[in-house]
C-alpha cells in the first residue's frame, strides 16, 4: 500500500477543488452556446413551450434546410465573406507599410500621426459613421460592398497600425543593418527579413480584423439598406425578427452557421492568435 | 532574438531601374516616401478625415430639415445637451455599464487564469474552451440572451425560478432595474475570454524561482498574489483594462439589439445616444457633439492610465 | 432605385420596400401578388425589399437620405407625415390611376398641403379575440357584453392560476413596449374612460380624469398579474396562441399568425371568437382604432409611372383578392375591390366581425402630423412609467401632456 502523505493529500484536494470550480464556471460559460445548438434542432413551438426541456426532442435538421433554401441567408453569408476577406487583405498590407515606416523613420508629422492613431481608436464609431454616411451618400457609395470595406478599414487600421508598430519596434535595427551591409535593398529587407519575424503579429492583426469585420452590425446597418448587399449580422436581425413573431428556431440555426467560420479559424489558429495578441500586449 | 537569415537577393535590376542613378541615401528616401505616402493617404481619407469632419459637424446645425445647408451654430448643440439633462443621464449609464462590465470581466478573467494556473493538466484545453464565447458574433450573443431572458419561456428565469431564487416571471429587459444588469451579463459573457488569455499569458511570465522562493519563505497564496503576481502583471493589467474601457464605450450591437436603449432610457449609453440622435432624430449636429464629449472623456481616462503606467515600480 | 441603364427590351425593375415580405404569415401573399402583377405586366419586375416593421421607418429614411431610396414603399399610416416632411415622397395627384374608384374621403385623408402623398392600401381595425376555452374553464359560456364583464372575466381567468404546462394564465394582455404601436393601442382604453388625445381644434388634452383612470386601470392589471408585465405585442400574440391569455386586442388579420404560432395549428381557430371591444353598455362597443397601410412613391424614382401601375394593381380587386386569400383579412379602399367574391362568402365567420367592425365605432389615427409618432412613443413610455415603474399616474400624465404639447408646437 502506498502511503499518501499529507502534503499529497492537500495537493489532491486543492486540485480537485480547482477542477470543480473550473467545471462550474465552464458550464455557465458554455451553456449559451449549447443552448443555441440545441435551439437549432427545435422548431418554434418547441422552443416556446413549457415546461422547458434541456435536450432536444429530436436531432432534426429541418431548420438548416429551411434557412438555406428560403431566406437570403446565402447572400448575406457571401457578402460577409467578401467584405471580411477584402478588409483583411487591405488592412494587413496598409498597416504593415504604415507601421514599418512609423517604426523606422521619424519624419514630419510623425508624433501627430501616432497620437492621432491612438485617438482614432477612442473616437466613437457612431460619430465616424455620421461622417462616412454623409460622405458616402454624396458619392453614391451607399449599398456598395466596397464602400463597406472602406468603412471597416476605418475601424481596423488604427488598431492594426498601432499594434504592428509595437511589433516592429521590438525587432532590433541591427538586422536591417546587417542585411543592408550584405547588399540587400530596403524592400528585400522588409519582405525577407522583417516580415517573417512579425508573423504572429500579422496573424493577430488579421484575425482581429476578421473578427471585427465579421461582427460589424452598426456600420452595415446604416450603410447597407438593401437585402442584396446586407451582411450577416444585419441580415440575421432583419430576417428573423418580425412584427408578428420571432422566428427563434431560424435565428438559432443561422447563429450556429455564422459562428462556424470563427470557430474553425479559432481551432486552427488558436495558438497564433493567442501568442500574437499576448506578445503584443506584453510589449506594448 | 538573434537571427541570421539567409538572404536571397532579388534579381539585380540596377541597370534598368529608374533608381539607377541615385545614391543609397536617396534611394532610401524614395523608398520611405513610397511606403509612407499611400499609407498616409489612406489614413487621411479613411480615419482622420471622417474624425475631423465629425468634430466639425458637431458645431453645426445639421438636421433632417437643414441637411442641404447646415449652418454654423458653435456650441448650441452642446448647450442643448447639457441643459436638457440628457447628457448627464447618458454619461451616468455609460459609466455604470463600463465600470461593471470591465470590473466583472477583470475578476472573472483573473480568477479563472489563477485557477488554471501554470501547472494544471489539460490547461490548454481548458483555456481553449473558455475562449469560445468570444467567437460568437455580437448579434448572436444578443439574441441568445434575448431568448434566455424571456420571462415566459426563457431558460434563465425557468432555472432560477425552479431553484426558488427568484420569481420565474421576472421581466428583465423591460424592467427599469433589471435591463442594465441583463445587458451587462451579455457583454461580460462575450468579453471575458479576452481578459482571460491576457492574464494566462501574463502569469506564464512570472519566474518560477521567485514564486518558489516565496513559498519556501512561508508565503501563502494571498501573499504571493499581492506581492509577486500583481506587480509583475501590473503593466498587462493596466493596458487591458484601458482597452476594455475603450471597447465598452464603443459597445453598440448588444445593447441596441437587446433593449434599444430602453426602458425609459436606462440602457442608453453614449454610444446609443449618438446613434439615436443621428439616425432616429436625424440631428447630426447633436449626434456628433455627443461623440466629441465622449472623446474628451476617453482622452482624460487614457492620460490617467498613462500616468499610472509611468509610476510602475517594476520599470 | 431601379437599375439605371436598361436595354430597350429589358424589364424595368421596381424596388418595393415593405414589411409583409419579412413575415412568415404574409410573405406568400406578397409573392403571389407580385407574381400576378408581373404576369400582367411582363416588362416590369418587382424587387421586394423586406425590412421588419419596427425598423422600417428608420431604414426608409436612412435609405432615402443616403441617396438610394426604393421606387415604391409600403408605409404605415403613422409614417406618412414624417416621410413627407423629409421631402422624399413624390406627389401622386397626377400619377394615381382610377382615383374615382377610391372610397369617399380616403384620398383626402392622405393629402398634405394639397399634395397626395400616400395611397391607402388596406385598412384594419383593432378588435378583441376571446379564448372561449379559458372562459369556459372559469365558468363563463359567452363573450362579455360590457367592459365591466370583460374585466370580471379577465380576473376570473387569471385566478385559474397555471395551465397544465406550468405556464401562468392571464386575463387581458396589455403591451408595454417602447414602440409607437404600444402607445396607440392604449387609445381605446383612454377613450373608454372618457379621456381624449386631441380636441376638435387640435389641442392636446391628454391631461384629464379619463386618461388618469385608464392608466390606473392598466396599472392594476399589471399589478394584479391579470396582464403579463413588460412584454411586447408579439409576445402577447404568442401567449394567446398558446392558450394562455383570455382576451387579446389586435387587428383582425391575426388568424393566420395564430395558426402558425400555436401548437394546435389551424385547429386553434375553434378555440377563440372575435368580437368588438365592449363598452359601458351592451351593444355599444368602445371606439376602436382604424389603421391604414399605405403605398407611396419616392421622389427620386425614375419609374414613377410604372410604380403607379403597381399601386393600382395592389389596391384593385385582383390584388385585394390575393391578399385576402390566406386569411389576410384586409378591408378594401376602393369600391371595385369591395365587390370581390371574398366579401360575399356566406360562411366566413370572419366577415361578421368585419362587417360589424366596419360599422362599429372606429377612429382613424390622427396621423397627419409628423409629431404623432413621437407622441405615441411618449404615450407608451408614460405607460411604462406608471405600470412598470410604479409612478403616480397624475404626475406622469401631467408630464406627458407637456411633452406632447411641445412636440406638436414645433
Amino acid at each position: 500500500m502506498m502511503v499518501i502523505t499529507r502534503r499529497r493529500q492537500q495537493h489532491i484536494f486543492q486540485l480537485t477543488l480547482r477542477y470543480l470550480l473550473l467545471l462550474f464556471l465552464l458550464t455557465i460559460a458554455l451553456f449559451p452556446i449549447y443552448w443555441i445548438v440545441v435551439g437549432s434542432f427545435r422548431d418554434n413551438s418547441e422552443i416556446t413551450a413549457l415546461p422547458l426541456r434541456f435536450t432536444p426532442a429530436a436531432l432534426n435538421f429541418d431548420n438548416y434546410v429551411r434557412v438555406i433554401e428560403n431566406s437570403n441567408f446565402l447572400t448575406y453569408y457571401a457578402n460577409s465573406v467578401f467584405v471580411s476577406a477584402t478588409t483583411i487583405i487591405l488592412s494587413i498590407v496598409i498597416s504593415v507599410l504604415a507601421a514599418y515606416s512609423f517604426s523606422r523613420y521619424r519624419f514630419a508629422g510623425h508624433n501627430l500621426a501616432m497620437n492621432g492613431i491612438l485617438s482614432a481608436q477612442m473616437f466613437p464609431l457612431v460619430a465616424i459613421l455620421i461622417s462616412l454616411f454623409s460622405f458616402f451618400s454624396s458619392v453614391k457609395l451607399v449599398n456598395n460592398l466596397f464602400g463597406l470595406v472602406l468603412a471597416h478599414l476605418t475601424i481596423a487600421l488604427p488598431f492594426s497600425i498601432w499594434f504592428l508598430k509595437a511589433f516592429f519596434d521590438g525587432i532590433p535595427r541591427d538586422l536591417e543593418e546587417a542585411a543592408y551591409i550584405d547588399g540587400a535593398g530596403r524592400l528585400e529587407t522588409l519582405i525577407q527579413v522583417i516580415l517573417p519575424l512579425t508573423r504572429p503579429g500579422i496573424i493577430a492583426v488579421g484575425v482581429y480584423t476578421f473578427l471585427m469585420s465579421w461582427d460589424d452590425f452598426l456600420f452595415s446597418l446604416i450603410l447597407t439598406t438593401r437585402d442584396e448587399v446586407r451582411t450577416l449580422p444585419v441580415g440575421i436581425a432583419v430576417s428573423f425578427l418580425g412584427e408578428f413573431e420571432y422566428d427563434w428556431a431560424g435565428m438559432m440555426t443561422v447563429s450556429v452557421i455564422s459562428s462556424l467560420p470563427i470557430l474553425i479559424l479559432f481551432i486552427f489558429l488558436n495558438r497564433y492568435m493567442v501568442d500574437g495578441l499576448t506578445q503584443g500586449a506584453i510589449k506594448g | 532574438m538573434t537571427v541570421s537569415p539567409k538572404i536571397e537577393p532579388l534579381p539585380r535590376t540596377k541597370a534598368y531601374s529608374p533608381f539607377a542613378g541615385l545614391t543609397m541615401k536617396q534611394r532610401d528616401n524614395v523608398f520611405v516616401w513610397m511606403l509612407v505616402l499611400p499609407a498616409y493617404i489612406v489614413l487621411m481619407l479613411v480615419v482622420f478625415g471622417p474624425i475631423l469632419n465629425g468634430i466639425i459637424i458637431s458645431f453645426t446645425q445639421n438636421t433632417l430639415r437643414t441637411r442641404e445647408n447646415p449652418t454654423w451654430n458653435s456650441f448650441a448643440n452642446y448647450i442643448e445637451l447639457v441643459e436638457s439633462g440628457d447628457l448627464l443621464g447618458y454619461i451616468t449609464v455609460t459609466f455604470v455599464f463600463v465600470g461593471l462590465v470591465v470590473g466583472i470581466q477583470f475578476l472573472l478573467g483573473m480568477g479563472i487564469a489563477l485557477l488554471i494556473g501554470n501547472d494544471l493538466p489539460g490547461k490548454n484545453l481548458l483555456r481553449g474552451l473558455f475562449m469560445l464565447p468570444w467567437t460568437i458574433p455580437s448579434i448572436v450573443v444578443a439574441f441568445i440572451f434575448l431568448l434566455m431572458l424571456q420571462p415566459e419561456y426563457g431558460v434563465i428565469n425557468y432555472t432560477l425560478g425552479s431553484l426558488g431564487i427568484m420569481d420565474a416571471r421576472t421581466q428583465w429587459l423591460q424592467n427599469p432595474q433589471l435591463a442594465l444588469p441583463a445587458v451587462i451579463m451579455a457583454s461580460v459573457w462575450r468579453q471575458f475570454p479576452i481578459m482571460l488569455i491576457m492574464f494566462v499569458a501574463g502569469l506564464q511570465t512570472i519566474p518560477h524561482d521567485t514564486v518558489e522562493a516565496a513559498k519556501i519563505d512561508g508565503a501563502g497564496p494571498v501573499a504571493i498574489f499581492r506581492h509577486i503576481t500583481l506587480p509583475f502583471l501590473r503593466s498587462i493589467i493596466l493596458i487591458n483594462v484601458l482597452l476594455a474601457i475603450i471597447r465598452n464605450f464603443q459597445m453598440f450591437t448588444i445593447i441596441y439589439s437587446m433593449t434599444s436603449g430602453g426602458p425609459l432610457g436606462r440602457t442608453t449609453t453614449l454610444s446609443l445616444a449618438t446613434h439615436f440622435e443621428a439616425f432616429r432624430s436625424f440631428d447630426w449636429g447633436k449626434g456628433a457633439a455627443i461623440g466629441v464629449v465622449w472623446l474628451g472623456i476617453l482622452v482624460v481616462i487614457t492620460l490617467f492610465f498613462n500616468w499610472l503606467q509611468r509610476r510602475d515600480p517594476m520599470a | 432605385m431601379g437599375s439605371a441603364v436598361q436595354a430597350q427590351d429589358e424589364p424595368i425593375v421596381l424596388d418595393f420596400a415593405n414589411w409583409i415580405g419579412a413575415e412568415e404569415s404574409t410573405s406568400d401573399d406578397l409573392a403571389a401578388m407580385i407574381a400576378a402583377f408581373e404576369t400582367a405586366h411582363p416588362n416590369i419586375r418587382i424587387n421586394s425589399q423586406p425590412t421588419p416593421f419596427n425598423q422600417s421607418l428608420e431604414t426608409l429614411l436612412i435609405q432615402s437620405l443616403g441617396g438610394d431610396p426604393p421606387d415604391v414603399g409600403m408605409a404605415h399610416i403613422t409614417w406618412v407625415a414624417p416621410l413627407a416632411e423629409a421631402g422624399v415622397l413624390a406627389p401622386l395627384n397626377e400619377l394615381l390611376l382610377n382615383q374615382e374608384d377610391y372610397l369617399p374621403g380616403i384620398l383626402e385623408s392622405q393629402t398634405i398641403a394639397d399634395s397626395l402623398v400616400a395611397v391607402p392600401w388596406a385598412s384594419s381595425r383593432v378588435v378583441m379575440y376571446a379564448n372561449m376555452e379559458l372562459l369556459a374553464q372559469a365558468g363563463y359560456d359567452s363573450v362579455p357584453e360590457t367592459w365591466a364583464e370583460m374585466l370580471e372575466m379577465a380576473y376570473a381567468v387569471k385566478d385559474l392560476g397555471t395551465g397544465e404546462d406550468g405556464g401562468q394564465i392571464y386575463g387581458l394582455g396589455v403591451s408595454s413596449g417602447q414602440v409607437p404601436g404600444a402607445g396607440y393601442f392604449l387609445l381605446p382604453y383612454i377613450w373608454h374612460y372618457g379621456g381624449e388625445f386631441q380636441s376638435e381644434e387640435g389641442n392636446i388634452v391628454l391631461d384629464s380624469e379619463g386618461t388618469i383612470a385608464a392608466f390606473d386601470q392598466i396599472k392594476a392589471l399589471f399589478e394584479d398579474s391579470v396582464s403579463p408585465s413588460g412584454v411586447e405585442i408579439r409576445d402577447l400574440r404568442e401567449l394567446f396562441a398558446q392558450g394562455r391569455i383570455a382576451f387579446h386586442w389586435d387587428i383582425e388579420a391575426m388568424v393566420a399568425t395564430f395558426a402558425s404560432l400555436s401548437p394546435r395549428a389551424e385547429e386553434f381557430r375553434n378555440a377563440y371568437e372575435i368580437l368588438l371591444i365592449p363598452g359601458e353598455m351592451p351593444q355599444t362597443p368602445t371606439d376602436t382604432i382604424s389603421i391604414f397601410h399605405t403605398l407611396t412613391i419616392y421622389e427620386e424614382s425614375p419609374y414613377q409611372e410604372e410604380a403607379a401601375l403597381f399601386i393600382d394593381f395592389l389596391t384593385g380587386p385582383e390584388g385585394i383578392a390575393i391578399y385576402n386569400a390566406n386569411g389576410g383579412n384586409k378591408l378594401p379602399v376602393r369600391s371595385s375591390s369591395g365587390e370581390i367574391e371574398f366579401y360575399a362568402q356566406p360562411e366566413n365567420a370572419f366577415l361578421d366581425v368585419f362587417i360589424q367592425a366596419i360599422e362599429g365605432p372606429a377612429r382613424s389615427l390622427p396621423a397627419q402630423s409628423s409629431a404623432f409618432l413621437d407622441a405615441m412613443l411618449a404615450l407608451a413610455t408614460a405607460n411604462q412609467r406608471v405600470a412598470l415603474n410604479g409612478e403616480e399616474s397624475a404626475t406622469v400624465i401631467a408630464d406627458l401632456q407637456e411633452e406632447v404639447q411641445s412636440l406638436y408646437a414645433e
